[in-house]
């Protein structure tokens, strides 16, 4: 009976999340096709760069309002007195946060370097998309589990931002790899060592942060 | 299958610059219980840790026969949780909410929704944030009795309500009671509220329990007496009284054991009784809170 409620809050949160992710796909994909075929420069470096914006707008909108919203609003409130215990409620918001990121995530990410793959573009620009990408999964898993293990404002905006600045590191740091800057520019997708490395520091980063996000919500005692 | 619907034994939680300490209490089915306390009293905290939304550092729970927290979601299941700073989903309509309610409870009872609707003059296409305060508290306290629980736990639910809005809300509550197994615990500082629906009053004071009893105990057994102290009468020390302000020669007694032999004793030592006064459920709660605080500091 309980995990039919669980099943329940998590579509109960896909219901009211369906504009923010309806959104995302179609401006992610409007962008991307601006990107990819709006035939100059300028109007690929706007779309990629709004592409990623839209990413990370995705990632904040979500976690922001599945779970500190639903705990600034106190409509916490309303959801714990429904039969569901206080680590059930905190897993329903793991799984629907996560659900709700990685479905447009893994759809847009697709379309992207389905796009390039398809298209005259340069495919060693794929092992870079990849990884910028990822890069947004791991902020994704890091504010995530941060906004779970902690009631804080203060916290989820710090995050915010290490997260927004930290990736114009990332992407200066493999741009200045010479071997990442001209395979991007070649027919072929060469997966350099700092491509791999930085895919499997996010990789790894991103499950230490969803593993470290579940022992706090199973260990935790008080919700409010 | 137990008589009681909460038991409360030794609990206690600590926070930084609170603490709830050794509070221990019982609530017997289809009785309502009010839970008075001044703001920060710990009357929240109290009504977090009996649905388990906080856990209680030490001491013993439990509800509807559940140990909590262990066993809180069989106790949902029957327990109402409404808090004056709860609040719904604002984009989701009141209709949504009660669909989303009632595919979860299989005991909703949607005729009852239907009368509560029209009682609390309600509109289901209505998104929640348009609503105002009353209506909102009215919307939650729908979504919660349509559910039939057996035990109802109201942390301030008449806070910022309209008197009209209140009055709504407390008859309901009332009616609530014609099922003799059920049970209210009604958190408030608004004496007027619990005077008006409790059978048990528990008064709580910086995360103690001072005193609990019935209405009519405390309504029985308090009193404020006017005397008067001719020069060189010495009054009495004696069991019960909780407060003594002599000003001049006028003596004001309150006591909480009034009885005929308390009056004698004091016309025995020299005093004249000018009055003995029936105190309201406020005056109790006040004056029990300042006896306590006395007792605590001295």
């Amino acid at each position: 009976m309980s995990r039919s409620i669980v099943m329940r809050l998590v579509l109960k949160d896909f219901y009211l999340q369906w504009p923010v992710l309806a959104g995302a796909l179609l401006l992610g994909f409007a962008m991307l096709a601006l990107a990819l075929f709006g035939g100059g420069p300028i109007t690929f470096y706007v779309g990629s760069v709004s592409f990623l914006c839209v990413l990370i707008l995705l990632n904040v909108l979500l976690v922001g309002s599945i779970v500190a919203q639903e705990k600034k609003d106190r409509v916490i409130l309303f959801v714990l007195s429904l039969p569901v215990s206080t680590t059930q409620y905190a897993l329903t918001k793991l799984v629907s946060s996560l659900l709700a990121f990685l479905i447009p995530f893994c759809l847009l990410g697709a379309a992207a370097v389905l796009a390039i793959a398809l298209t005259p573009i340069p495919h060693g620009l794929i092992p870079l998309t990849m990884a910028v990408m990822m890069y947004v999964c791991l902020y994704f898993c890091i504010f995530l589990a941060v906004a779970l293990a902690a009631d804080s404002a203060l916290l989820n905006t710090i995050v915010i931002i290490l997260g927004n600045v930290l990736i114009n590191f990332l992407i200066a740091w493999l741009l200045n790899r010479a071997s990442v800057a001209l395979a991007a520019k070649g027919p072929v997708a060469i997966w350099s060592p700092e491509i791999l490395t930085s895919l499997t520091v996010e990789i790894l980063g991103s499950l230490v942060a969803l593993a470290a996000a579940l022992l706090i919500i199973l260990r935790k005692k008080d919700f409010l | 299958m137990t008589d009681l619907a909460i038991e409360l034994e030794g609990v206690a939680k600590a926070y930084r610059f609170f603490a709830l300490k050794d509070v221990s209490l019982t609530l017997p089915c289809g009785q309502i219980m009010g839970l008075v306390g001044p703001n920060g009293a710990g009357k929240s905290t109290l009504i977090r840790i009996l649905m388990s939304l906080i856990q209680q550092d030490h001491g013993k729970v439990r509800v509807l026969g559940h140990s909590m927290p262990e066993e809180q979601v069989a106790a949902k299941w029957q327990v109402g949780y409404v808090s004056e700073d709860m609040r719904l989903y604002g984009y989701g309509t009141l209709g949504w909410h009660m669909r989303f309610v009632a595919s979860i409870y299989p005991s909703w009872d949607a005729p009852y929704a239907q009368t509560l609707l029209k009682r609390f003059n309600l509109r289901t296409d209505q998104q929640i944030r348009s609503l105002s305060h009353g209506e909102r508290a009215k919307a939650t306290l729908l979504l919660m009795l349509a559910r039939r629980p057996r035990l109802l736990l109201l942390d301030e639910p008449t806070t910022g309500l309209d008197p009209v809005a209140r009055h709504e809300m407390l008859i309901e509550l009332m009616d609530v009671l014609r099922d003799e197994r059920r049970a209210i615990l009604f958190s408030s500082h608004n004496t007027q509220d619990v005077e008006q629906i409790s059978d048990q009053i528990t008064f709580i004071d910086r995360g103690r329990i001072i005193d609990s009893s019935d209405k009519e105990t405390f309504i029985e057994h308090w009193r404020r007496l006017k005397l008067e102290v001719p020069g060189g009468v010495t009054l009495p020390t004696l069991a019960g009284v909780v407060d003594l302000d002599l000003s001049g020669h006028i003596a004001t007694v309150t006591t909480n054991a009034h009885s005929d032999e308390l009056v004698r004793a004091y016309v025995n030592a020299g005093a004249t009784v000018h009055e003995v006064q029936r105190m309201t459920l406020e005056e109790i709660f006040v004056a029990n809170v300042m006896a306590s605080r006395k007792e605590r500091a001295s």
